[in-house]
Parts: structure tokens; C-alpha cells; sequence
């Protein structure tokens, strides 16, 4: 079969006239007419579609990270369960929301006391108690909360609110961290 | 795109020519990415659970008839990390070079590379995986965390996650008062 130098249109040499009509309106140029080739975009969105469903997370649903709020960074880690959330940034201790206290003030603080927090933990331990059904799997309420707490936080602080946490029957504290690779 | 089957020669025969309309099909891809790009988390968060440790710590009074269970005790503050086990002297501290410098964390700092030898000579070493064994034959896994004041929360995690790298999966971070171990010489 010889080989021909492709010609100026698709079709120049095919013997189907139905091709060569449909893309080079019988061997004359459209100059108003542009086609555009949707192959390569159609590839594009498609790659696109299952990137971002790969890497796709739930974990947003669970818990957003406060505006200028900084995680630590592990390496070992499992995966966020809902639970309700205590955050503790540079100027603020906020629960599910509602502010408990001045992270600055509490640090210099001699007493080991947070009374809003407090009070506040231990109205939610009870609301959350009253409403748990036990089962097989989890027999006793598991008392979990989450906290998210910005990396520089002073241990002085870190310590009080888990001895809050400890003594009003918060057992299961997560701490939230973003995940590093090794 | 379109599939012809037509031999081009039949006139006045009806095409059989099917197109595939791409419209609604590009219309989807792009509601989707535009969805998938608006509830896209691009930072990871994961979580590392602590639970209270020692002596009573769930509520329940320690045992009479059998000796308290050992425990390894890690005191992190601001330029040495402590390790120490009930009953025994403490280890020699180990220096930290950088001490707590915003936003470090272990691969920055060679003293969490000496901790995270300690800790699995504790579970690999036979002079004291005998003091590590439950009850049930199992060797544990718990461990006590504490953070000395001037430590910040990264340098917190970052032990806690040499601690279950080493195999003590089950952490507890506690107040430096309430730690098994004592951590200085007396």
C-alpha cells in the first residue's frame, strides 16, 4: 500500500463523500465556521473529576480549622470521629463556640481554675450522658472530645484544661493534628 | 463525535449516524469539580487520643493484693526531655538543642531521635519487657506524658508521637505532679 503525504483537509483522499462533505463543506473553507475540539477537554475535566474525588476528605465535615489557628504536625495519627470540639487559640478557649476564657490570662493564672469552662463541661457531660445508648461495642459513655489547639499554646495552659477535662469526665481527649508525612 | 456506519453511496437512505451530545456531559464535569473543589480539605487533620493514666486515674481505687503495674514516664520541658520508670533511677536527660522554637518539631530537633531509641529499647530490651507485661500475658502499651511548664503544644505532640512510633500506643498525657516516675535524683 503506498504511503501519501496527508493532504490539506481531512478526507482530501477518502472515498467516503459524507466525511469529506461533513468536515470540509466539499473542499471549500467555511471562514465563519470554527470548530472546536472537544476531546481534549472533555480528558481534562474528566482527569480533573477523579483527582479531586481521590483525594476527596470528610474530615472538613467533622471540624474546620479556626482562621489563623496553627495544628502541630504527626506522622502517627487515626482518623477524626465526631465529638464536641474545644479550641484553644492564641486569645481565645471557645467551646462548641461559646468563649470560656483568655488562654493569657489563664497561663499566669496561679489557680487551676477556669470556671466557665468548667461549668460548661460539666453541663454537656451530663446532656451528653443522658442521651448516649450503650452497645455491645461501646458499653459506657466514652466521654471523647476533640481538642484543636493552636502549636504554640503554653503548656500551662495544656495542662489545666486536660486536668479540667480529666476531672468532669472528658476521658478521651483527641488532640487534632495535621497529618505530615514521615 | 459521531459513529458512521453509512457506506456514502445510498442516497436518499436514512443516516444512521448517531451523535453523542457532549453539552450535558461537560455540564456535569464542571458542576463537579466546582463541587468537589469547594468542599476539598487540603490540610489532612487527624487525631491522636489520650486518655487520664496511673495510679486511679479511671476512678477506680488501685489494687491491694498485687503489686502497682510499672509505668514509663516522659517529662518534656523547654530544653530537656526527661525519661524515668517507677522503681527505678531516672535515665539521663537528653538535651534538647532547640529547645521550643516556634513551630519545630522532631525531624528538626536530634533529642527526639534519642528518645525514640529509649523508648523502643524499652519494649525491645528482655532486662524490661518483664515489667511491661499485663496480666493477660499481653505486653502493654500505655504510657505517661507530661509537659513542664515553658514547653509549647507542638513539642507536646511531637513526644507523644515518638511515643506510639516506639510502640506505646495507648498515651496519657497527665500534669508533671501526677507521673509514676520520679525524674530527678534524690
Amino acid at each position: 500500500m503506498p504511503v501519501h503525504k496527508p493532504g490539506p483537509h481531512l478526507g482530501h483522499k477518502s472515498p467516503f463523500k459524507y466525511l469529506a462533505n461533513k468536515h470540509t463543506h466539499g473542499g471549500k473553507k467555511d471562514p465563519n465556521s470554527a470548530q472546536l475540539n472537544l476531546t481534549p477537554m472533555v480528558d481534562m475535566l474528566t482527569m480533573l473529576v477523579v483527582f479531586l474525588l481521590s483525594t476527596f476528605s470528610a474530615s472538613g465535615e467533622i471540624m474546620m480549622v479556626q482562621r489563623g489557628l496553627k495544628l502541630p504536625s504527626a506522622v502517627a495519627k487515626t482518623e477524626l470521629e465526631r465529638a464536641p470540639l474545644l479550641i484553644i487559640s492564641i486569645d481565645t478557649i471557645t467551646l462548641n463556640g461559646e468563649e470560656m476564657g483568655d488562654p493569657r490570662t489563664i497561663k499566669d493564672d496561679p489557680t487551676d481554675k477556669i470556671p466557665a469552662l468548667t461549668e460548661k463541661l460539666t453541663a454537656l457531660q451530663a446532656e451528653e450522658e443522658a442521651v448516649f445508648e450503650p452497645s455491645d461495642t461501646v458499653p459506657v459513655w466514652p466521654g471523647r472530645i476533640i481538642l484543636q489547639a493552636d502549636r504554640t499554646t503554653p503548656s500551662e495552659v495544656l495542662n489545666k484544661v486536660t486536668t479540667i477535662l480529666y476531672l468532669t469526665k472528658w476521658r478521651n481527649i483527641s488532640f487534632a493534628v495535621e497529618e505530615r508525612a514521615k | 463525535m459521531s459513529v458512521d456506519t453509512s457506506s456514502g453511496g445510498g442516497g436518499g437512505k436514512k443516516s444512521v449516524d448517531a451523535h453523542i451530545n457532549l453539552v450535558p456531559f461537560i455540564d456535569l464535569m464542571s458542576v463537579l469539580i466546582a463541587f468537589l473543589l469547594i468542599t476539598a480539605v487540603w490540610t489532612n487533620i487527624a487525631q491522636m487520643n489520650v486518655t487520664p493514666k496511673g495510679q486511679g486515674a479511671m476512678g477506680e481505687p488501685p489494687p491491694i493484693d498485687k503489686p502497682p503495674p510499672k509505668f514509663v514516664s516522659v517529662l518534656i520541658g523547654p530544653n530537656e526531655i526527661r525519661v524515668g520508670m517507677t522503681d527505678r533511677s531516672p535515665f539521663p536527660p537528653i538535651k534538647r538543642t532547640l529547645g521550643s522554637v516556634e513551630g519545630e518539631y522532631e525531624s528538626a530537633d536530634p533529642a527526639f531521635g534519642e528518645l525514640l531509641t529509649l523508648l523502643e529499647g524499652f519494649r525491645t530490651k528482655p532486662e524490661f519487657q518483664g515489667d511491661f507485661i499485663a496480666d493477660n500475658g499481653v505486653m502493654r502499651e500505655d504510657i505517661e506524658i507530661a509537659a513542664d511548664k515553658g514547653v509549647q503544644y507542638q513539642g507536646v505532640i511531637s513526644t507523644m508521637d515518638i511515643a506510639v512510633r516506639a510502640g506505646w500506643k495507648d498515651v496519657g498525657f497527665i500534669p508533671p505532679a501526677s507521673l509514676s516516675a520520679r525524674m530527678t535524683e534524690q
